[in-house]
């Protein structure tokens, strides 16, 4: 008896808190869909008249959404596969060789880590301009790259310690093969549920950065997603291409929500690494 | 082995590298700018020693700012907090569809912050907000509520634009907390609490005894490390509300921005950079002291 009430309130909660939580994905996905004649009608519709599919073809013709997605694929893969590569071989010398300066540099990592991006930002313009880096793909994935790097070397230097077994390698060294077969033959491919942990996670922030993006980009050809949608919204904070921003949303979204349901359990894992011993 | 150290220090180079050019580089360059009269007006770059910081400390907008940063932190840390950990102990529960429920929690992490945003400025529009529409039916209002404007509804000292927007910040933040504490939770061996049922012990003496302990080590180095992430917070009430109305949304990270990119004060924005940066330097050598031991 007293179980059955438990479970009546735990499915009541669980209720009450998919409604919090997705209520705003409904009402994102409602507007995306919603004829333009049903926006701004009062009283409101919580359902539209008709799917109005149409308004996710017409998006692609009033905005350039399709560079924008080349130049958020072109900028977030190239930055997937820098701050991967930096940071594993980072990550597994740290993890496996004891050098001086090894715990300097874990300090060292854990302190860029923390340091919020607003505070460099105005310094970091100017180094990015001396460079002559603004407005290209250059200056967005040095950055991502390089803001991905702590996070990801930290995460996979404790991945290289706790779930890839150094005896194998050990073996392999003994037999003459060298360090650097033993990480790119033996640890690499052993650790692939680490590197695609550190992959997505540098992808969401690469795929997702907006602050860094909207001011360094000034040319329309070179906007990645985020800058495009911001597009759409007026000086105001009036959304002045409410279907449009809408759908153009959903459209980003989709790549993010795809790569996090099949990794979600590796980026779990990640993104546990740091707070939970153990 | 000279070699295995040389083979090391090859491995780590990249990362370091990158890590001084394009972050520490920056910062020190950032502290030396507040030192310098530095707008993009002026061609001539003075050396003021601590004017900025003095002119700073006699901004009434930078104590507003201030003020509202700490009251983000403190509050949006509190309800984020509170709010994972019930539903990481909702998810660790015997509820049916466990398994979707974590993927929903974790959705508002993977989505941009801008997509966020403005679904958020459009549920808190006034005229067109369901949120409106269902408080009118209801007769709790009588004219629509500009959620993310009117100025004259408080809760305590909080305006309305600020409670707004502290509900979405804690809508997008307590899923790193609950998704830590739900990890938490499942390494909690399952003998302990049968132990303490042989023992007699009700459901609050369990959770009281045992629960509530081992989530303490998890809850402090998460609490600490989003303190640090609210300080230096952005997103949220810049393309909201870009700080306003009248400042009443306006952090230390959106002042720094209008300083900097609006009326290109440079030296002056970098000054309180700065200074926000010591406020996170507390937190942070606290962070340090839970985290450096374990990673070591």
């Amino acid at each position: 008896m007293k179980s059955k009430l438990v479970k009546i309130i735990l499915i009541f909660l669980g209720i009450l808190y998919i409604i919090y939580v997705g209520f705003p994905f409904y009402w994102l996905f409602l507007t995306s869909i919603k004829p333009k004649t049903e926006l701004f009608i009062l009283p409101i519709k919580w359902w539209p008249s008709k799917f109005e599919w149409y308004n996710y073809v017409s998006v692609w013709e009033s905005f350039p959404l399709s560079r924008y997605f080349l130049n958020s694929i072109l900028v977030t893969t190239i930055t997937v596969i820098l701050a991967v590569i930096i940071s594993s071989s980072a990550a597994y010398a740290l993890s496996r060789i004891r050098f001086k300066g090894n715990n300097t540099i874990i300090t060292l990592l854990l302190i860029t880590q923390m340091l919020p991006g607003i505070v460099t930002l105005v310094p970091f313009y100017f180094w990015m301009m001396n460079l002559g880096l603004l407005n290209t793909y250059g200056g967005l994935i040095l950055a991502y790259s390089t803001w991905s790097i702590p996070f990801c070397t930290l995460m996979l230097r404790g991945y290289f310690k706790t779930a890839c077994p150094q005896e194998l390698e050990d073996a392999a060294l003994i037999d003459g093969c060298t360090r650097f077969s033993a990480y790119y033959r033996i640890a690499l491919p052993l650790s692939v549920p680490g590197l695609v942990a550190a992959g997505a996670y540098s992808f969401m922030l690469a795929w997702k950065e907006f602050m860094w993006a909207s001011i360094m980009i000034s040319s329309g050809s070179l906007k990645t997603l985020p800058v495009g949608l911001y597009d759409m919204i007026g000086e105001g904070g009036n959304i002045n291409f409410l279907t449009e921003f809408m759908t153009a949303s959903i459209l980003t979204c989709i790549p993010v929500i795809i790569i996090f349901f099949v990794f979600q359990n590796y980026m779990v894992s990640g993104l546990t690494s740091g707070a939970v011993k153990g | 082995m000279r070699s295995e150290r040389y083979f090391a220090y090859i491995m780590i180079a990249p990362a370091i590298i990158s890590i001084l050019i394009l972050s520490l580089y920056p910062i020190i360059q950032g502290i030396r700018l507040s030192f310098f009269d530095y707008t993009l007006i002026n061609p001539f770059k003075p050396f003021v020693g601590l004017e900025n910081y003095v002119n700073v400390l006699r901004d009434p907008r930078f104590w507003k700012a201030l003020y509202n940063t700490i009251a983000f932190s403190i509050l949006s840390v509190f309800f984020s907090t509170l709010l994972g950990l019930v539903v990481a102990l909702l998810l660790n529960s015997k509820l049916p569809l466990k398994g979707f429920l974590r993927s929903l929690t974790l959705l508002p992490w993977v989505i941009p912050s801008i997509v966020i945003a403005y679904t958020w400025v459009w549920l808190l529009n006034k005229d067109f907000s369901p949120f409106n529409d269902i408080l009118l039916s209801l007769n709790l209002i009588s004219r629509p509520i500009s959620f993310l404007g009117d100025l004259n509804i408080r809760v305590g000292p909080f305006t309305l634009p600020f409670i707004s927007i502290l509900a979405v910040r804690v809508w997008t933040s307590y899923t790193f907390k609950a998704i830590n504490f739900l990890a938490a939770l499942q390494t909690i061996p399952e003998e302990l609490y049968e132990a303490a049922t042989i023992d007699g012990a009700n459901s609050w003496q369990k959770f009281r005894y045992i629960t509530f302990p081992s989530l303490i080590p998890v809850g402090a180095v998460v609490v600490t490390l989003s303190l640090i992430w609210n300080i230096s917070h952005f997103d949220y009430n810049y393309l909201m509300t870009k700080g306003g109305p009248s400042d009443a949304t306006n952090v230390l990270g959106t002042f720094i921005y209008q300083t900097a990119f609006s009326t290109f004060r440079l030296g002056y924005a970098s000054a309180i950079g700065v200074l926000m940066l010591s406020i996170s330097a507390i937190f942070g050598v606290i962070y340090m002291g839970l985290v450096l031991r374990e990673t070591l």
